[in-house]
């Protein structure tokens, strides 16, 4: 059975890119393009790994969220991947990656997604099956 | 005194406390002179034997003048600055001392005769040039004009003795006319030093207003320009990530043509992209940010940022020799603000550096500064478009030729950056030969 993975990001573009790319490696992909709609199919269809965008509607609705899902007894243990664009700009992403006990998500990747990293980095954070 | 009076002085105020105390300063060193000046006096006086004069007496004023400047000195240096009303009586009280002391030398210089009665104009022009206000400087004129009309007179009543050989002391009609010329001196300069200041202090609100409405309409565009580059980042990296996909996910599938001709596209989304980011980062104003330095050994954060490089600079057959940075030494700094520098300049030297070339990174230390020294064996820069190089959007034309895409601001973003920490950055380049940039900070 092929593993779900499943995106939370509210730009359907960068979705649509992300579902092909983990189409073409045999991933079974669903997604949700708002955060709390995101939350409810998460704890419905348990996905194997969420990729989770750090920014949509306000500036860090993706870590809120995160949050959540950390402190949700059910889905706490799924493997977040952050795509972020944030990056170089704020500060914000070197202290994050630091503090990792801080952190609620297992990786960054940043924008725009290339292919090659995003399978790799879904492939380092998958659960042994 | 209620920090909030300290906070409206620094505002409203032509001086603020610290600027009023080095006046003080100032004037307590102007009193050595003085101090100085008159001893030589005393000394020609007694050497040329002019013994209208008692030297005793001039002797003492000086002796006087020596303590209670040095007594000053030590309270100055002790005590520091705290609000504005404070040094204002600082100043009051040093022109009080030194006009008690002034009318006791030209009592004892000959009065009406003596040659230091125009001293009395030096502190109303100081006191013209100090406080705020236009009336203390009126009332020092009062008060000078009361102490030597004062002295004078009890002179020519013989209520104190008269020190020269002058008869002028004892005519009345000889004493109204100097009086009058004293007074018309004293009021002309008070009139003259209170106006020009006043119109020095209007120019100098004036710039400051308008600098102010300078440093407003730059943050407006800065943010302008921070919101147009997310807004735009958003739809560009979308059309980068559907790019990619179709390239590196279903390329296999496409013509040649087809396929160079995303590859075209994939680059300058690249190329929109960088500068995008740049232009977010030339947007961030250093002050409504809030990176706080804090003490950081540089050296611990060099070797990190060298080691992420160390990949991409195997890639291109570039060596990368670092010495290893031993400086325990930490200074004030910031530390996102240190590595993004050292990203920025050791990227641009592995990029500009072609195969088989060297990138140096030093780093060094001496009494004021930290050195940050970054060599490469890179293509150069011509000498003629070395200073153009920090300069926003610039590209050294080689550059341009070399390496292709390229946004133009990283060189002034770094400057920026380095002189955000107080910093320099300095440039030594060849064409051919490569480049040096040095960055140092303050250890204080």
């Amino acid at each position: 059975m092929s593993r779900k993975i499943m995106i939370i990001d509210d730009d359907i573009d960068l979705v649509e890119a992300m579902r092909i790319t983990l189409e073409s490696d045999g991933y079974q992909v669903i997604d949700a393009q708002e955060g709390q709609k995101g939350l409810e199919i998460l704890k419905k269809e348990k996905p194997d790994l969420l990729i989770l965008d750090v920014m949509m509607g306000t500036l860090d609705e993706g870590f809120h969220l995160a949050y959540q899902i950390r402190n949700d007894e059910a889905i706490k243990d799924i493997p977040i991947l952050m795509i972020t664009a944030v990056g170089a700009q704020t500060g914000f992403e070197f202290d994050m990656q630091r503090d990792e006990d801080f952190l609620p998500v297992n990786e960054f990747i940043e924008k725009p997604v290339n292919p090659q990293v995003l399978l790799d980095s879904v492939k380092r954070n998958l659960p042994v099956a | 005194m209620p920090e909030k009076t300290y906070q409206s002085d620094i505002k409203h105020s032509f001086y603020t406390p610290n600027s009023l105390r080095r006046k003080n300063i100032w004037l307590e060193r102007l009193r050595w002179a003085s101090t100085f000046s008159l001893t030589v006096f005393l000394i020609l006086i007694y050497a040329f034997k002019i013994d209208i004069y008692p030297y005793a007496s001039i002797l003492s004023i000086i002796l006087v003048l020596t303590v209670a400047n040095t007594v000053f000195l030590i309270y100055l240096r002790k005590s520091p600055p705290t609000y504005l009303q404070r040094e204002e009586s600082i100043v009051l009280a040093q022109i009080a001392g030194d006009y008690v002391l002034l009318t006791a030398l030209v009592h004892y210089t000959g009065g009406i005769d003596s040659p230091f009665s125009f001293f009395y104009v030096f502190h109303i022009i100081i006191a013209s040039v100090i406080f705020e206000k236009k009336y203390p400087a009126f009332i020092i004129a009062i008060v000078s004009v009361l102490l030597y009309s004062g002295l004078t007179l009890f002179e020519y009543w013989k209520i104190v003795e008269h020190y020269g050989n002058g008869s002028r002391a004892f005519n009345i009609i000889d004493i109204t006319f100097a009086l009058s010329v004293f007074y018309v001196t004293i009021f002309a300069s008070t009139y003259i030093g209170v106006t020009l200041m006043m119109r020095h202090k209007k120019v100098k609100n004036l710039i400051f207003t308008q600098k102010e409405e300078l440093e407003k309409s730059e943050k407006e565009k800065m943010q302008f320009f921070r919101f147009v580059s997310h807004e735009l980042k958003s739809p560009i990296i979308a059309v980068q990530s559907s790019i990619n996909v179709v390239l590196d996910v279903m390329g296999k599938d496409l013509k040649k043509q087809a396929k160079d001709m995303l590859e075209r596209g994939r680059k300058r989304t690249e190329q929109m992209i960088e500068i995008l980011k740049d232009l977010v980062t030339i947007s961030y104003d250093e002050k409504d940010e809030d990176h706080v330095p804090e003490m950081v050994v540089p050296c611990e954060h060099v070797p990190e940022v060298v080691d992420f490089y160390r990949p991409i600079a195997v890639e291109k057959n570039i060596k990368i020799v670092e010495n290893i940075c031993k400086q325990r030494r930490g200074f004030k700094l910031d530390k996102f603000l240190f590595e993004k520098i050292m990203t920025n300049l050791i990227s641009n030297a592995v990029r500009y550096t072609p195969a088989g070339g060297t990138v140096t990174i030093k780093t060094d230390l001496d009494d004021d500064y930290w050195y940050l020294i970054i060599s490469d064996t890179g293509i150069g820069i011509p000498k003629e478009e070395q200073k153009h190089i920090f300069e926003e959007f610039y590209r050294a034309s080689n550059a341009k030729n070399f390496e292709q895409v390229g946004t133009g601001l990283g060189m002034s973003i770094i400057k920026r950056l380095v002189e955000q920490e107080n910093g320099k950055i300095n440039l030594e380049s060849e064409v051919g030969k490569g480049s040096t940039f040095t960055v140092r900070f303050p250890l204080n």
